[in-house]
């Protein structure tokens, strides 16, 4: 509904007719000023007098002394003025027409009826009101300058709704925009994918002509592009590294952390890599963290440059940008969760493939005693041993180190372990078994540079001794009764998979009543301190002989040596897999 | 000046013009005021007196 501005003026006059004639003429100086022109002046001025000069000729003497009071309103499209007596009044006929020609009197009424649009007369007792109305001719804007003035407010405000309700329709567009991704939030979505249709949605809605996606690369030292739109030539924009802040807008908005804008006047540096990808008149480029860490850059461009970006689309950049960092975030999470769950599982089949190579129980070959223990650390290695029974009562025992972890180090122990079972034939020669080993193992080992060192020692219950050969691997500890230190034993070859043809020294030795042997991996000697120290093999052999001289049966020395063990390390847990096997001469 | 009539004016015109035309007068109005002018061309005054530009 439209408002009507009115002003008003109210005045009183007394009753009598040198008075009407100064009422009169303020009401038209006054309407004057409301810009009435100068036909409507002359026809209120004399409707007035007619109207004032009625009040006063009806007037009492007791009428007299109260005054006529004069309200003129004057409106955007007529005015209106009430005049207002205290008088007895008359009777308003029927028929205002004109009296005969050469009546004196009579023609009051009708001049006022004839000025003026409308004419009504209110009789009461003791007052009476005259109501007078004309249109005003012209136009509403001219008539008062407060009423244009209000105009242009009110086309001021128009635009302004206008304005709003443009930013309304993009906000509900970037909000169900918003929506629609939120909804694939957490799904394992393509990033690039994703990327390319929230950046789509920003252009159409910012009204941007092109816009470039950067990401910072995984070392951190570049930025590199994962969209460029529209088109994707991806290969015209190549990354740029993040050492220069004045080398590209975008290095210099992650820098100070703070959108650049470019355009006439502030035109792109010639060495900018946009300057290629970007014809554009202006554009703005906004760096995006999440947890305070640079994660990306997004620019959008406009080809023309007389219409920069409007705040609230600026607004929508960084929405929309912000949602994608988080996005970016979470999809680089899911993926080392997945990568940290290949890991896990991973393991755990490196760990079934382990304990599944070990000798479910061990077997006799008296009078010699066995014990052997695989105890793995948290990281898998590739430690394993295997007890082979041999001909004539005899026993192979098979220590190894697979280097590296995990399955593939688990494998290749699974392999080990089928090769040297598959030749039974050279188990009394253990130097024999490992160069044999090591050229049936040698190309797949090399192949991938992996390698394998490996002690084998074949038990001889009949003979009472021990000869064994080591490909790279810790020497046999042995100790002899009635002396006070073990010794180690034998000459070490080559690691299997390093060289194709090599041999390997075996050394015999005799192991008499009482006498105790240890077959190890690196994970016993090397087992640190609290200070860090390692164990090293001299400690190692002195807890062999204090393990013989006070243990008796093999397993309870294993027990006795594991504790040394644990006891050296401060019950720390284990650094790396621990691997023995403890033989024991017993009567 | 502003010179205005009202219908008490016309009404003394009218007793001006009887009182001549008995005399074998007449009034003659001369340039009124647009104003005057419409006005008496709304009260038909231009019927009775001989009214010059």
């Amino acid at each position: 509904m439209r408002r009507e501005f009115r002003t008003s003026l109210r005045l009183e006059s007394a009753c009598e007719f040198p008075a009407v004639r100064a009422a009169t003429l303020t009401v038209r100086e006054w309407l004057a000023e409301k810009n009435l022109p100068e036909a409507d002046l002359g026809g209120w001025e004399l409707a007035l007098v007619e109207a004032v000069n009625n009040a006063v000729k009806y007037a009492d003497d007791k009428a007299r002394q109260l005054p006529v009071t004069i309200d003129v309103s004057c409106g955007e499209c007529d005015v209106e003025v009430r005049i207002t007596d205290h008088t007895a009044g008359f009777d308003w006929p029927d028929e205002v027409d004109l009296p005969d020609m050469d009546s004196e009197s009579g023609r009051g009424l009708f001049l006022i009826k004839s000025l003026t649009d409308h004419v009504s007369y209110l009789r009461h007792p003791g007052e009476n009101v005259m109501v007078l109305r004309r249109a005003r001719p012209a136009a509403a804007s001219e008539i008062l300058p407060n009423v244009s003035h209000l105009q242009n407010r009110l086309a001021e405000a128009e635009t302004a709704l206008t304005d709003m309700t443009a930013e309304l329709a993009s906000s509900y567009e970037s909000l169900v925009a918003l929506f629609r991704y939120s909804s694939e939030l957490g799904a394992h979505t393509d990033l690039k994918d994703f990327s390319q249709r929230l950046l789509k949605d920003l252009m159409q809605i910012a009204e941007a002509d092109c816009a470039v996606l950067r990401l910072v690369s995984r070392d951190g030292k570049k930025l590199e592009t994962l969209l460029l739109l529209p088109g994707e030539e991806k290969n015209l924009l190549p990354p740029v590294a993040l050492t220069d802040a004045f080398a590209s807008v975008e290095v210099g908005a992650a820098h100070n952390r703070q959108d650049i804008w470019f355009g006439p006047e502030e035109p792109l540096g010639k060495t900018d890599p946009l300057r290629e990808v970007m014809p554009v008149g202006l554009g703005i480029c906004h760096a995006f963290h999440v947890a305070n860490q640079l994660v990306g850059t997004a620019t959008l461009g406009r080809r023309l440059a007389d219409r920069p970006f409007t705040a609230a689309q600026v607004n929508l950049l960084h929405t929309f940008v912000d949602f994608l960092a988080i996005q970016i975030v979470n999809a680089r999470l899911l993926d080392e969760r997945t990568a940290a769950r290949v890991t896990r599982r991973e393991l755990q089949i490196a760990a079934d493939i382990q304990r599944s190579l070990l000798p479910a129980k061990i077997p006799a070959c008296l009078p010699f005693e066995i014990s052997a223990v695989c105890q793995s650390a948290l990281q898998v290695g590739g430690d394993f041993y295997d007890l082979i029974p041999a001909s004539e009562g005899a026993l192979l025992l098979v220590i190894a180190d697979v280097m590296g972890k995990g399955v593939p180090a688990a494998l290749f122990a699974a392999v080990l372990r089928s090769t040297i079972r598959s030749m039974p034939q050279l188990f009394d020669q253990p130097g024999e078994l490992l160069a044999a080993a090591n050229r049936t193992l040698f190309p797949d080992l090399s192949r991938v540079d992996m390698f394998v060192t490996a002690q084998i020692a074949y038990l001889d219950p009949h003979r009472q001794k021990i000869i064994s050969a080591s490909a790279g691997h810790c020497p046999l500890l042995v100790w002899q009764p009635g002396t006070t230190d073990a010794t180690a034993l034998g000459e070490s070859g080559f690691p299997l998979g390093i060289e194709p043809l090599t041999r390997y020294t075996q050394t015999e030795t005799v192991l008499p009543a009482n006498a105790a042997a240890l077959l190890y991996t690196d994970g016993l000697s090397e087992t640190r301190n609290a200070a860090g120290e390692m164990l090293s093999e001299k400690n190692l052999l002195r807890f062999l002989a204090q393990t013989a001289a006070q243990t008796g049966e093999a397993q309870a020395g294993k027990n006795f040596l594991l504790e040394r063990l644990a006891d050296y390390s401060g019950h720390a847990p284990l650094a790396d897999d621990q691997t023995l096997i403890l033989i024991r001469h017993r009567l | 000046m502003n010179l205005v009539a009202d219908s008490g004016g016309l009404g003394t015109l009218i007793t001006i013009h009887k009182w001549l035309v008995a005399r074998a007068g007449q009034v003659r109005l001369h340039a009124p005021l647009p104003v005057v002018r419409q006005l008496l061309r709304l009260l038909h005054f231009d019927k009775i007196f001989e009214i010059t530009p």
